[in-house]
Parts: C-alpha cells; sequence; structure tokens
C-alpha cells in the first residue's frame, strides 16, 4: 500500500486523534450543558419566563428567583417577569421584597390572570399597581 | 514501508497534536479552575484572572475561574451562575472574587468561598444536597457569613452607611460609619412562612469570635466599620430593601425617569448605585462558540496531517 493510499485511512485518525486531544481542555464546559440552558433561556423575557415556571412547578424556587434576576437584569421593562417575580418573593416569604418589586410598577396597566397569580402567592400583602390616570 | 509507518504515523501524530494546542483558545486553558460562568453583565464589568495584571471587560457565558477578581462600574451589575447553580449578583463599584470552590453532587459535597471587598452583593444558594455539605460563606471586610440555604444581599462601603442612616434601628450612630469598610448584611428568604417544599434558610455572622444569627427574611444587621461592634439584628425598612433593590438590581426605564431624584432621598442610596439606569451595554458572545475552536483546531490539524503524508509521499524524501 503506497503512502497516498493510507492518507484517506489516516484522516479519521488524525481527526480523531485531535479531538481527543482538544476534548479534556474543554471538558468542564461540555459537562455544564444545564448551566449554559439556564443562561440561554434567560435571555429572552419569554424563554424566562417558560424556565421560570417551570422551576416553580419544580419547586426550585430558589432558581426560579435566580433565572427572573438575570431576566430583568437583562430585560428590566419585562412587566410579566417583574410580576412572576413578585409572587415569588412572596412564595419565599419575603413580601416586603415583593412590594418594592410592584412598586416599580405603578402607573402601568396590569394584565389581570398575571394579577391573579400574584394575588395567589401574596393575599393580602400587596396592592395592585395602578394604571396612570384610574382612579385610587 | 513497514519501516516508514511508525515514522509517519508518529509525524501525523505530533503535527496533530501540535496543532490542536495551538488551536486551543488561552482563555480557556489558562483557567482550569472554572467555578461559574457569568449569566448575565450589564454595563461595564471587569475580570481580572488570577496571576495577571490586566483586567478585561466580561462578557455573556464569560467563564469564572477560581481566584478571578470581578470589579464592577458605575451602575453596572453582574450575575455569575455557579456550577452547582448558586447564583452571585454584584452591584455597582462593587470588587468581588471567589476563592473557594467545590461541588461534586455525587459525592454529597460542596464548599463555596467568597469576598467582597466593596459594593453590593447578593447570593442566593444553588440545588440542595442530599445532607449538610462543606461550608458555604463570604467573607467582608468586617464579617464572615456562613450561609444555609438562604437568599441573602449585603453592602460594603458608602452605601451601606447611606442605607443604614436611615433605618430607625441605626440612626446617627451610622453616620460615623468607615465609608470604606462599613457593611450592612440582611437575610431575604426563603423565610418561615415559605410555600412548597423550600425549606426556610439563615446566616451566622461572624466577627471577632462571636456570632450573630439571622433567620427571619429582612433581618440586617449592621457593622459601622472593621473592629467595631454590630448594630441589630433589626428589620429593615422598605426604604432600606429599595436602596439595595437599585444598588442590584434594575428598575423599568419609565419608573426611572419618573422617580430620579426622589428614590434616592428616599432609600438613602447614593447616585453611585445606578440603580436607575437601565441596561445599555451587555456584551455578548465571549464563550458562546467556543466549542467551535477545538472541533476547527481538531479540523485543521487533520489537514495539515494529510498535507505532511501526502508531501511525504515521494519516496526520496525521508
Amino acid at each position: 500500500m503506497t503512502q497516498a493510499a493510507r492518507v484517506p485511512r489516516l484522516f479519521p485518525l488524525c481527526l480523531g486523534a485531535a479531538l481527543f486531544w482538544a476534548a479534556p481542555l474543554h471538558a468542564q464546559e461540555a459537562l455544564e450543558p444545564e448551566v449554559e440552558a439556564l443562561v440561554g433561556a434567560s435571555q429572552q423575557v419569554e424563554t424566562g419566563l417558560v424556565l421560570a415556571r417551570r422551576q416553580i412547578e419544580d419547586s426550585d424556587l430558589l432558581g426560579a428567583a435566580g433565572t427572573l434576576e438575570r431576566v430583568l437584569l437583562v430585560k428590566p421593562d419585562a412587566t410579566p417577569a417583574r410580576l412572576l417575580y413578585a409572587g415569588l418573593l412572596c412564595r419565599l416569604d419575603d413580601a416586603a421584597g415583593a412590594r418594592v418589586e410592584l412598586s416599580l410598577l405603578q402607573g402601568q396597566d396590569v394584565d389581570d390572570a398575571a394579577w391573579a397569580d400574584v394575588a395567589a402567592a401574596c393575599g393580602g400583602a400587596v396592592t395592585r399597581p395602578q394604571a396612570e390616570g384610574s382612579p385610587q | 514501508m513497514t519501516k516508514k509507518c511508525p515514522s509517519i504515523a508518529r509525524r501525523a501524530l505530533i503535527l496533530t497534536l501540535t496543532t490542536s494546542l495551538v488551536a486551543t483558545p488561552t482563555g480557556i486553558s489558562a483557567q482550569p479552575n472554572v467555578v461559574g460562568t457569568n449569566a448575565a453583565v450589564v454595563n461595564q464589568v471587569e475580570i481580572r484572572k488570577a496571576g495577571t495584571p490586566q483586567s478585561q471587560r466580561a462578557v455573556l457565558r464569560q467563564r469564572v475561574a477560581l481566584n478571578d477578581q470581578v470589579t464592577t462600574g458605575q451602575a453596572s451589575r453582574l450575575q455569575i451562575l455557579l456550577l452547582d447553580r448558586s447564583t452571585f449578583t454584584v452591584g455597582a463599584n462593587a470588587r468581588l472574587t471567589i476563592d473557594r470552590f467545590v461541588y461534586d453532587p455525587n459525592r454529597n459535597s460542596r464548599a463555596v468561598g467568597a469576598s467582597v471587598t466593596r459594593g453590593a452583593f447578593r447570593f442566593m444558594s444553588g440545588r440542595a444536597l442530599q445532607r449538610p455539605a462543606g461550608p458555604v460563606s463570604v467573607r467582608t471586610p468586617v464579617a464572615s457569613i456562613g450561609i444555609r440555604g438562604t437568599i441573602f444581599e449585603g453592602v460594603v462601603g458608602a452605601d451601606a452607611v447611606a442605607i443604614a442612616a436611615a433605618q430607625p434601628a441605626v440612626g446617627a450612630a451610622a453616620a460615623q460609619g468607615d465609608g470604606n469598610t462599613a457593611t450592612l448584611i440582611i437575610l431575604r428568604g426563603p423565610g418561615p412562612n415559605t410555600q412548597g417544599d423550600t425549606k426556610p434558610g439563615a446566616i451566622d455572622v461572624q466577627f471577632g469570635g462571636q456570632a450573630v444569627v439571622l433567620d427571619r427574611p429582612n433581618l440586617a444587621l449592621y457593622f459601622p466599620g472593621a473592629g467595631l461592634p454590630p448594630i441589630g439584628p433589626f428589620e429593615i425598612s422598605e426604604g432600606g430593601l429599595q436602596g439595595m433593590q437599585q444598588l442590584l438590581r434594575t428598575v423599568p426605564t419609565g419608573f426611572a425617569a419618573a422617580s430620579a431624584g426622589a428614590t434616592s432621598v428616599a432609600t438613602g442610596v447614593s447616585a453611585t448605585g445606578g440603580g436607575a439606569l437601565p441596561p445599555e451595554a451587555r456584551a455578548r458572545g465571549g464563550g458562546g462558540g467556543s466549542w467551535l475552536l477545538p472541533v476547527l483546531g481538531a479540523l485543521v490539524a487533520a489537514v495539515l496531517a494529510v498535507v505532511a503524508l501526502s508531501g511525504s509521499d515521494n519516496p526520496k524524501s525521508p
């Protein structure tokens, strides 16, 4: 067999060897797809809300709080995320923190369904933000 | 031919390995002790790798390694998601180093240590292990805080003095606080009335051979300075919580415009906290495609190996 004939056979061998060599240096990255997914989902409001709701359903309240805090750092105007976060703070027994978050929504028209979730979590510990111009 | 095979294989392997090494991104190979990743970056955040003199701008998804020093600028925020799913958020003008990290869920092992020398920070515990694991603690200039499955916040420096001064339980005493080392520590939850399976948390604040336990949401402890006895525990006011909110999180842009000025009076937080400013420079993409580099390196290595072997096809070549 000539060396030229061996080249096609050696190509996958070389590729495998190179990948084998490169992989350990990046193993820690590859081992953390869940962390990557958590970060990625939090960069958009919709995907962040989906993730946070799933975490709440799974009783991972601290994880959900971390997700919503990421969303709000990136998208501070995401009212649905702030409402969910306020309700979550109540679930974590931090009604005062929930009131602080809700105070940031004063003047905004808050969605009825989203508010129902907050009210369910917080009970009478919070008051609904009033839209600008609405009767107090 | 049989004599040339080992030579060819050796050359190919050496070429392959060398090229892979060259193609490996130095940012990763130089930081083997990864502890987490930048999960949210707002405005000016810099990270200085251990043993290097220069800081570099932090980017989203960038790996954070042991002993990296994080510094934030005005109106800036960073959330680090640690590998154990704990989160560390730092506010404006902060300095944080994660100097201990061990996490192995299979062995039920965890130990996290960090130090904050200035600015505001918030820690949330990560995934619960089956039985109590190693210590999780945060050091400040005045105290060490042992964490038991919880959310807590703190602020070191002038903003601590400002927020504490507005607290009835502290009042005038805070006015004598040291603008560099004064520290305010607040437990945020989960409290005893937490819903679901989440267990209440607590923190042990240790200083000068003593310890104070904070075990109810929004209990706070204020240290006017290094070596001075703490004031509290006391329940922090909602104005104080608003101050922390401004330092650590963000507010809607409309709210920022409407409330500028008024909030700083109510909360005592200085403008350097910059909480009212929206994030405007969210760098991203730092490590998102980093998997591509070794693969490209491998491909280049393989192609070069083939070229080298093709070149040696000349029977006269050595």
